[in-house]
């Protein structure tokens, strides 16, 4: 019996097929794919209603559907975003909007378990291309990471290898992780109000990433703008 | 003085007044002396005047010989100033009794043609001098002659030569406004032309690198070469001989097409289906064409090899020269051609394109590969004449704007200046002082229209007429309205004044308009002496000397104004061929020192590469030479790219450095995240290596990220299969380039990190 469930949400029927042979890769079989469709329909509708992690393809028939990503986010629904698409603007938006994790096309077949078992646990996972994201983000209003944390998910973003960062930074390879975990909690504490990033930030809490009295109210970009 | 970059203007414009100066000298001494005894009366004598004439006929030839011949002022100036100062002494002994308290004399023209003419050629400080000079010898000659008189004319002579010199300063600025103007203009020029050639030497270098040495080094890279190849040494000998080309101090100049095309199509198996036209073509487009030539047949040779290559070369009606590549190959779709593929884009299009010509593939899949190179023939007007009218035209209007200026202030000056003084001064005496004011006020109105007229450039022939009418009619108005007994005095304003506003009116028209409007002038006043019956042999004289004075003036300012337009051209002639000595010289020589360093940079680096490939010392199939070829190959298109206008350089040429691993079969995967600051070419190089040499080593996979932030550029590779060499990343970095390294298993990570 798997221990985590996931309803698939792509328009095209390949990739269907590519998710099954990535999750049946997984030697332990700990995901189990109970749902797949073209719309978002199919993620609120039974079985995928219940399903743990909801995997979103954020091109649906021609249509970028970022806010889709919003209306499970409010609903307390796990979402893993997935796209071609991985400029900065779109990464960052999915991840303001309460994904869970943002994985590049090409980055789908390694990280996807990896990603949607942290999911499953309201944990963080961020995936190469997401982690040289924010190690580049020069936006004023952006979290304040901290040097480390800066230069972990940097190097992750180029070796694809926690413990090749570990060697070249000089710590131990559970430092990275926390290191590249807190960075990614930063952002959800920065993020909008909705019930996954409550659910993350009180995991976070829990194991210890985050202090309670760190967390903060969320105050839109165009109200500090104005 | 020889003219330089920098006088032009003012040394052409100096030239133009000496020949002013020497005119009015002349003319105003033939017509003094013609005065002197037609107008001959007691206190003059005929001794004196005789003596007087000769010498001053002897001295104005001896002022125009001397001039001439220094091109300047200094002592033909004093020299002059000396006479008239002597005939303005001897004044009381050499006119009429008449003329003595007036302005009507031979002595006195003579002596305002030396104040007038002094500040034309000689410096300021001196102009001023013989406006002192000269008026108070007169002065003291009046003094001598008539005691109780006031010296009116000798202030009138101080004021024409204060006038003049201050006009000069204005005009004198223009000129050397001009020549600022010429200069940064020139500057700008030869900087664009150093850059232009630089940039096109440059481009041409690479194309003949890129079709040889960097074809050979990515063949060998990509493992397509075996061991005991024949055709490689004979390739590698070429190569060897390109890289010497580069050092040559001038590319060969063919006579015309044949001698361009004939050693590119000899011992290559392509058909010439008719003779070569032999028309002469410039040697960058005779080596562009062969260039594009050679380009195109070795791709026919590459993609098309069994098939039929025929080239035609031919001269199109409308002088155009054309050369067509065809094959009956296979074909490809052009669509399909990515762009990191230089051949067709650079070699072929990118040569005739760098000499305004224009390269056309058309093929398609089974339909064989047709190549039309095309050259428009000569370049319709050059680049040459076209600049140096431009400095010519930009020359003329300095000239002319300071002219137009000086020619609003006499006119206005003059007509404020002296003509409402003596006006009011002689309010009493005029036979209708009221139709006095009135032309008074006629002429300065025309005056005011006129002069915004001449600001503005409007010479519209219609209304300039009804000025200059308007201008004549007032002034005879003013003359008429002259008693008998004041006619031809200082009274008589009107008289001299009108011709001036005739200048104003006519300065931009055909100078026949003027001399008939001072024709008519003359006639006037004239008709108004003979009227009065005052013109008797003396009176005769007089109205000859006023007549002249004032119309040579007239006449050779608006000469002067035609004639500044030519010397503006000539200016600019001189200015352009000067420029392009200079050009030239500067080109010449950051071309050789481009040059050099190009040809340093690449000899050091794959001449021994190709020497061991052409005597048989490396083999082609070794993998430590595959790798040291795929370094070298990736280098020079790095070198390549970094010719290239693109939006974001460094991914441009790491795309470069990736081109190489591409060919080896490697797949290589590029990120980029965040923004990339500008980076100058040094620290783009010291950025690129270390990851150049990783990409060299690739197997497999590549996978090459780059991160941008306004203080911070990092570019990372990570591959698979180390590659036979260490390579040794440390030597890569800079002074602001960090370079680490970390290899485990079978991967290796390279980061180059720059900060600023």
């Amino acid at each position: 019996m798997a221990e985590v469930t996931v309803v698939l949400v792509d328009d095209h029927p390949v990739v269907h097929d590519g998710v099954r042979a990535w999750l049946e890769q997984d030697p332990q079989r700990r995901v189990e794919l109970v749902a797949a469709g073209d719309d978002v329909e199919v993620a609120w509708t039974a079985p995928g209603l219940t399903a743990d992690v909801v995997l979103l393809d954020l091109n649906l028939h021609g249509t970028m559907v970022v806010p889709e990503v919003s209306r499970f986010a409010e609903a307390g629904r796990r979402v893993v975003v997935y796209s071609e698409h991985s400029d900065d603007a779109t990464v960052l938006a999915v991840m303001e909007r309460g994904a869970y994790a943002f994985l590049a096309k090409q980055e789908a077949r390694d990280h996807c378990v990896a990603t949607i078992l942290a999911a499953a646990t309201d944990r963080p996972y961020v995936a190469p291309l997401a982690a040289g994201t924010m190690a580049a983000d020069e936006r004023p209003d952006r979290p304040a990471l901290s040097d480390r944390e800066r230069t972990a998910l940097l190097l992750w973003f180029q070796s694809m290898s926690k413990a090749a960062v570990a060697t070249r930074m000089g710590i131990a390879e559970t430092t990275v992780r926390q290191y590249i975990q807190r960075a990614r909690i930063k952002y959800a504490n920065a993020g909008r109000p909705a019930a996954t990033r409550t659910q993350l930030l009180a995991r976070a809490i829990q194991d210890g990433l985050i202090r309670a009295d760190e967390v903060t109210e969320y105050a839109s970009r165009a109200s500090r703008t104005t | 003085m020889p003219a330089t970059g920098s006088r032009v203007a003012r040394t052409a414009f100096a030239r133009l007044m000496v020949r002013c100066a020497v005119g009015l000298r002349i003319g105003s001494a033939v017509a003094a002396g013609i005065a002197a005894f037609a107008g001959l009366a007691p206190p003059a004598t005929v001794v004196a005047v005789a003596a007087a004439v000769t010498v001053t006929t002897v001295w104005s030839a001896a002022y125009a010989v001397l001039l001439l011949r220094r091109r300047g002022g200094g002592w033909p100036v004093l020299g002059d100033a000396a006479v008239a100062a002597v005939l303005g002494l001897a004044v009381g002994k050499l006119v009429p009794a008449a003329v003595l308290t007036d302005t009507t004399g031979w002595v006195f023209l003579y002596a305002s043609t030396t104040v007038i003419i002094s500040p034309l050629v000689a410096r300021t400080l001196v102009g001023l001098a013989v406006s002192v000079a000269v008026p108070a010898a007169y002065a003291a000659g009046l003094a001598l002659a008539t005691a109780a008189e006031p010296p009116g004319g000798a202030l009138l002579l101080f004021v024409q030569g204060a006038l003049v010199t201050a006009l000069m300063t204005v005009l004198r600025r223009a000129a050397a406004a001009a020549d600022g103007a010429v200069l940064q203009q020139e500057a700008t020029e030869r900087q664009a032309a150093v850059l232009a050639a630089r940039r096109a030497e440059e481009r041409e270098h690479y194309r003949l690198l890129h079709d040889s040495v960097s074809a050979t080094l990515t063949v060998v890279a990509a493992g397509g070469i075996d061991t005991g190849s024949a055709s490689l040494p004979a390739q590698a000998h070429r190569d060897l001989a390109v890289i010497e080309r580069l050092n040559a101090p001038d590319q060969p100049a063919g006579p015309d097409l044949p001698g361009w095309l004939r050693p590119v199509v000899d011992g290559r198996p392509v058909t010439v289906d008719a003779p070569i036209p032999a028309v002469p073509v410039p040697a960058a487009v005779g080596a562009a064409l062969a260039g594009a030539t050679t380009e195109a047949l070795t791709n026919a040779a590459r993609h098309a090899a069994p098939a039929r290559v025929q080239l035609h070369a031919a001269v199109e009606p409308d002088g155009a020269v054309t050369v067509l590549v065809a094959d009956d190959g296979p074909g490809f779709d052009p669509a399909a051609v990515p762009d990191s593929r230089r051949g067709v884009r650079e070699s072929v299009v990118g040569r005739m394109r760098a000499v305004q010509g224009d390269a056309t593939v058309s093929s398609r899949p089974g339909g064989g590969t047709r190549v039309l190179l095309r050259w428009p023939g000569r370049p319709d007007g050059g680049d040459d004449p076209a600049a140096g009218a431009g400095l010519g035209e930009m020359i003329a209007t300095r000239y002319r704007r300071g002219l137009d200026l000086v020619v609003i202030l006499l006119v206005g000056v003059w007509h404020v200046g002296n003509d409402l003084l003596v006006l009011l001064a002689n309010r009493g005496d005029y036979r209708w002082p009221v139709a006095e004011v009135l032309s008074w006020l006629a002429l300065a109105a025309i005056g005011a229209v006129a002069g915004i007229r001449l600001w503005q450039g409007r010479t519209g022939r219609t209304v300039t007429w009804l000025l200059a009418g308007g201008a004549l009619a007032a002034g005879a108005v003013g003359i008429a309205a002259v008693p008998a007994d004041l006619l031809l005095s200082s009274a008589d304003w009107a008289w001299g004044s009108t011709g001036w506003f005739g200048v104003l009116v006519l300065l931009r028209r055909p100078p026949r308009e003027l001399g008939t409007f001072l024709a008519i002038n003359a006639a006037v006043a004239v008709g108004v002496l003979a009227d009065a019956g005052a013109l008797d042999r003396i009176g005769l004289a007089r109205a000859a000397t006023t007549i002249y004075g004032t119309a040579a003036l007239q006449l050779t300012l608006l000469l002067a104004a035609r004639a500044l337009a030519a010397t503006a051209q000539r200016a600019a002639a001189v200015a352009e061929a000067e420029s392009a000595v200079r050009r030239r010289r500067q080109v010449a020589e950051r071309l050789h020192a481009d040059r050099r360093q190009r040809y340093r940079t690449v000899r050091d680096a794959v001449a021994p590469l190709l020497a061991g490939l052409a005597d048989g010392t490396l083999d082609p199939a070794d993998r430590e030479v595959r790798h040291r070829c795929a370094v070298e190959a990736g280098r020079l298109r790095r070198l390549f790219a970094e010719t290239d206008d693109v939006a974001d350089p460094l991914l441009h040429e790491l795309r470069a450095c990736s081109y190489i691993a591409d060919q080896r079969g490697v797949a290589v995967d590029l990120q980029l995240t965040g923004r990339l600051p500008a980076l100058d070419r040094d620290v783009r190089r010291a950025l690129t290596e270390a990851p150049l040499l990783a990409l060299a080593g690739a197997e497999r996979r590549a996978r090459v990220t780059v991160l941008g932030r306004s203080d911070e550029v990092a570019v990372s590779v990570l591959v698979d299969g180390p590659g036979p060499a260490p390579a040794d990343p440390a030597g890569t970095a800079s002074s602001t380039v960090m370079v680490s390294m970390l290899e485990e298993d079978d991967r290796r990570w390279v980061e180059a990190r720059w900060r600023r």
